[in-house]
């Protein structure tokens, strides 16, 4: 049972590394960019809009590109979401899409 | 728990700071908890050993990117592969650490480097959101972290054990819980028709690129044009004006 629970061989653990460390490079390297780059208005409004552009690009291909089942729920999370607190809201959204895909 | 944020916010003592962080990011783990155990669950089927998956998750923690690995993960391992993938669905923390880098100006040096090393996008996220209203310190900062980042590593340990028993999460629904995490975090972002533009501009994109190239591509190049579409739109008076996320309880 421990040997199981412990089984790995070299080069599992060097994949996991690096991308544990091509992850904290990914992290740490904000810190450096503004070091070298000063910010204009225009570039500070850009970079403001990268949250929520982020979030909407990790979105886009599940909402409108998978079928009407998500589509639909995405639309109603979405708009649940701006009355109700993260947890309900995102309950709504899975319990709708399970019952849209099995009815459709 | 007497470090230089309560010197710094006299009003606010770093325990307090840390229980708010803490209680600021309880909802998450409800929801960062069964995506864990899911990939726990993946990965044993896999062929990854429990501690192989704790270990990943310890030493990565971004989920995303963990489960791009796990889908290439065969024998022999195509660990170059793996770490290019890891390296490009990761890109977007360049974009978030930047972004929050003027916002930790109460981190030391040293703290920030720790810091950065739990820079989740959900972390991420409602760090910025703190950082709006109240300004960020690091004990505020760790509350997020130290809860999100336990629940993380352990919830997939659990799933490795499950093995069967979510042969099909998508028949419940539950592959669909990450996505509206996300819709929700994009509402909390809503500040007017200018988002409105920014969000379709970085939709379409995404959307577009996605289906046209393969890999983790769309999230930067929808991204990008998010970015694009508000620099274009921003006006020189108006640059001073702050995004002002509500929701996200």
């Amino acid at each position: 049972m421990m040997e199981e629970l412990f089984a790995t061989d070299v080069m599992s653990l060097w994949t996991i590394f690096l991308m544990g460390l091509s992850t904290y490079v990914t992290r740490i390297a904000g810190v450096y960019v503004l070091r070298y780059v000063t910010l204009s208005g225009r570039m500070e409004e850009a970079l403001k809009a990268v949250p929520p552009a982020i979030f909407m690009s990790i979105i886009a291909p599940v909402a409108f590109m998978t079928g009407p089942a998500e589509t639909i729920s995405a639309a109603l999370t979405a708009v649940v979401a701006m009355r109700a607190p993260l947890l309900p809201s995102i309950c709504v959204g899975v319990i709708c899409v399970a019952f849209l895909r099995q009815v459709i | 728990m007497t470090d230089t944020t309560a010197i710094a916010k006299p009003s606010s003592p770093a325990r307090d700071d840390y229980l708010a962080g803490m209680k600021t990011i309880a909802p998450l783990l409800l929801v960062a908890g069964p995506i864990g155990v899911l990939f726990g669950t993946l990965a044993a089927q896999k062929g990854l050993s429990p501690f192989e998956i704790m270990l990943q998750s310890a030493l990565v923690f971004a989920g995303g990117s963990q489960f791009v690995a796990l889908d290439m993960w065969a024998e022999p391992l195509p660990w170059l592969t793996i770490a290019l993938s890891t390296l490009l669905v990761n890109l977007r923390h360049v974009l978030m650490s930047t972004s929050l880098t003027p916002n930790t100006a109460q981190f030391s040096a040293p703290q920030r480097f720790v810091a950065f090393f739990f820079l989740a996008d959900e972390v991420w996220a409602l760090s910025e959101k703190r950082a709006l209203k109240h300004g960020l310190t690091f004990s505020f900062y760790m509350g997020l972290v130290v809860p999100f980042y336990l629940m993380w590593v352990l919830s997939s340990f659990v799933g490795a054990f499950l093995g069967s028993a979510f042969t099909d999460p998508a028949s419940i629904g539950l592959d669909f819980a990450f996505t509206a995490l996300f819709i929700c975090l994009v509402m909390s972002f809503w500040n007017g028709i200018h988002t409105g533009a920014v969000l379709a501009a970085s939709g379409l994109t995404a959307a577009l690129v996605h289906a046209t190239i393969p890999g983790a591509w769309y999230i930067m190049a929808g991204a990008a044009a998010g970015m694009a579409t508000a620099a274009l739109l921003a006006r020189p008076d108006n640059v001073e004006n702050r995004r002002t996320p509500e929701g996200l309880s």
